[in-house]
């Protein structure tokens, strides 16, 4: 039987997935500086609900309640389609 | 639907979607006009939708709808453009003046001016009048947020079209089509302007279906169907934006090498086939020509005129001057006189291109740029690498490459014209590096040269890697973006 997915693709994929996590965890933090990271350098998981809370401000009546979950899901949505795909398809 | 199937893989139809949830991310984290000329498209598109009227200048400048302005002034739009420092709404205070404003019944009709989009062709306004029209409410934000979702669809299409560009450009790797389809579809600069509204999107559609007819046809033979579609998509394009001309010289020695090529067997067929293409990308054009000079009375050439332009600051018009110009715009200067107190193809071009994002008013950080930098030479490495390799199929191939290197060559002197043009007029900067968008199917190419190169062997890891690392470019550029309007 063929095997569904490439195995060491699927190894790549995971190490960098892991290390954009890890990056992501670091950046979220607020341990970087802000000459480092860009923006505040202030950190996010401290000020999740304010960032939630200013995301919705300023925008249409039809998306503003839901546009920060939506954000999340989508970006999980085309990176799990996108990973799906790449790692299915046959070199 | 098994015929349909049969000429749109599943694999293309899932990186369409890709692009269409990144697109609407994007739509939905960037605060309402703080994209290149939101303001103005919007302006457009309202002015057809309300006074069934294409839009006129007005000197020095008209107004927009009281509507329109009223929402700005709420949004404080004019006191974030250009000033990183300042983010976007932060109260509940601004958030009543908002809903405030958006109750207020005002006049949705301005004076018909729509800032810098005025000379601009109407095709992807009328499209966006759809939505525009669809929402009952009258409410700004709200016709914003349905245009904007109407975009991320256009951008989701250009992806599927860079698909059927890649699968008949390298045919054979089924892999190499997917990972460059989704590169292209997290490139952050194209999902940024997919959930924006702005006539560049259909553009960058009509672009990657002119790439695909070109290759489809050198592959196929030039057939009256392939010589509609390539004509068409270029019809579709002038009348979005001007930009696309730059397609018309490749387009046309495209059409002369494959008659050419079939002279001796499918004469009829060929010539058939350019007569499609010719009158599907000239009779639109022409008309929207006719129609602006005569019944609209507006510039018949977008921007005004060609030729020589006359100068309000210390330069004046040349041609030596302008041919310097362009040259320097995207290459090194070879002993002539500098144009430009910085290098364009670093800060311009490449770091607009991989991370400049708003009305170009913020950006990744330098080191980002260095590490991209590394990134892109390795996979313009392995591309070449496959292409030295290929050489035999190359040398076969040699028309088909010209007409590629001479579409790309038109746009930069495209560019490069009106960037001397408005640096004679006003002595502001015009270049961006999202006109480069519409050779986004080139740069998936590029990309699936080097996943090629992996072969059987390493193949699926260099994709793998490749997307992975083009997900978490995107990412970034969102976090990027979120913390400029949001921290």
């Amino acid at each position: 039987m063929r095997k569904r997915f490439d195995s060491r693709a699927t190894v790549t994929a995971s190490l960098l997935l892991l290390m954009l996590l890890g990056v992501s965890l670091v950046i979220l933090s607020g341990h970087l500086p802000k000459e480092v990271i860009g923006g505040t350098g202030r950190s996010w998981l401290g000020s999740t609900s304010t960032l939630a809370e200013r995301f919705a401000l300023g925008k249409s009546n039809l998306v503003r309640h839901w546009a920060a979950p939506a954000v999340v899901v989508l970006m999980l949505l085309s990176g799990g389609l996108a990973l799906g795909t790449i790692l299915r398809e046959r070199p | 639907v098994s015929r349909l199937r049969d000429f749109v893989p599943r694999a293309a139809v899932l990186c369409a979607l890709v692009a269409l949830a990144n697109g609407v991310a994007w739509s939905l984290i960037t605060p309402p006009f703080q994209a290149p000329d939101e303001n103005a498209h919007y302006a457009y598109v309202q002015q057809l939708a309300e006074r069934a009227a294409m839009p006129h200048a007005i000197y020095p400048e008209g107004l927009l709808s009281a509507r329109e302005d009223a929402m700005l002034a709420a949004l404080n739009t004019y006191g974030i453009i250009d000033h990183p420092a300042q983010p976007s709404l932060l109260t509940q205070v601004q958030q009543q003046l908002v809903e405030a404003t958006a109750r207020r019944d005002l006049d949705p009709r301005g004076d018909g001016d729509a800032l810098t989009a005025t000379d601009n062709p109407p095709l992807y306004y009328l499209l966006e009048a759809i939505p525009y029209g669809l929402v009952r409410s009258g409410n700004v934000l709200d016709q914003l947020a349905a245009m904007r979702a109407l975009s991320a669809l256009i951008g989701a299409g250009t992806v599927l079209l860079i698909y059927l560009f890649l699968m008949e450009l390298l045919p054979g790797r089924r892999l190499a089509w997917a990972a460059g389809a989704l590169i292209a579809a997290f490139q952050p600069l194209f999902g940024f302007m997919s959930g924006a509204v702005n006539n560049d999107d259909l553009l960058n559609l009509a672009a990657a279906g002119a790439l695909w007819a070109l290759a489809r046809a050198f592959r196929r033979g030039l057939s009256p169907a392939g010589g509609a579609l390539l004509g068409g998509f270029i019809g579709v394009g002038l009348v979005t934006k001007f930009n696309m001309i730059a397609f018309v010289p490749g387009a046309a020695l495209a059409v002369v090498l494959l008659i050419r090529r079939a002279w001796s067997t499918e004469r009829t067929r060929a010539l058939c086939g350019g007569i499609w293409a010719v009158g599907l990308a000239g009779v639109p054009f022409g008309t929207y020509l006719l129609l602006n000079r005569f019944v609209w009375h507006r510039n018949a050439i977008p921007g005004g005129s060609i030729g020589a332009v006359r100068g309000t600051g210390a330069r004046l018009f040349s041609y030596p001057q302008e041919l310097s110009h362009i040259w320097q715009l995207f290459l090194p200067s070879l002993g002539m006189s500098r144009q430009f107190s910085y290098y364009p193809l670093w800060d311009t071009w490449f770091k607009g291109f991989f991370g400049r994002f708003g009305w170009v008013d913020f950006a990744f950080p330098g080191w980002v740029f260095y590490f991209a930098l590394v990134v892109a030479t390795s996979v313009c490495a392995l591309a070449i690498v496959e292409l030295i390799r290929r050489r035999r199929t190359l040398q076969r191939r040699w028309g088909e490459l010209a007409v590629y290197t001479l579409v790309l060559v038109s746009l930069a002197v495209e560019i490069g014209v009106e960037s001397y043009r408005e640096a004679i007029i006003s002595g502001g900067r015009f270049e961006q590096a999202r006109y480069l968008i519409p050779m986004l199917g080139l740069y998936a190419a590029i990309a699936a040269l080097a996943v090629r190169c992996g072969g059987r062997r390493w193949g699926s890891t260099i994709a793998a890697a490749l997307v992975v690392l083009a997900f978490g470019h995107d990412l970034f550029a969102q976090g990027l973006t979120i913390a400029r309007y949001y921290a």
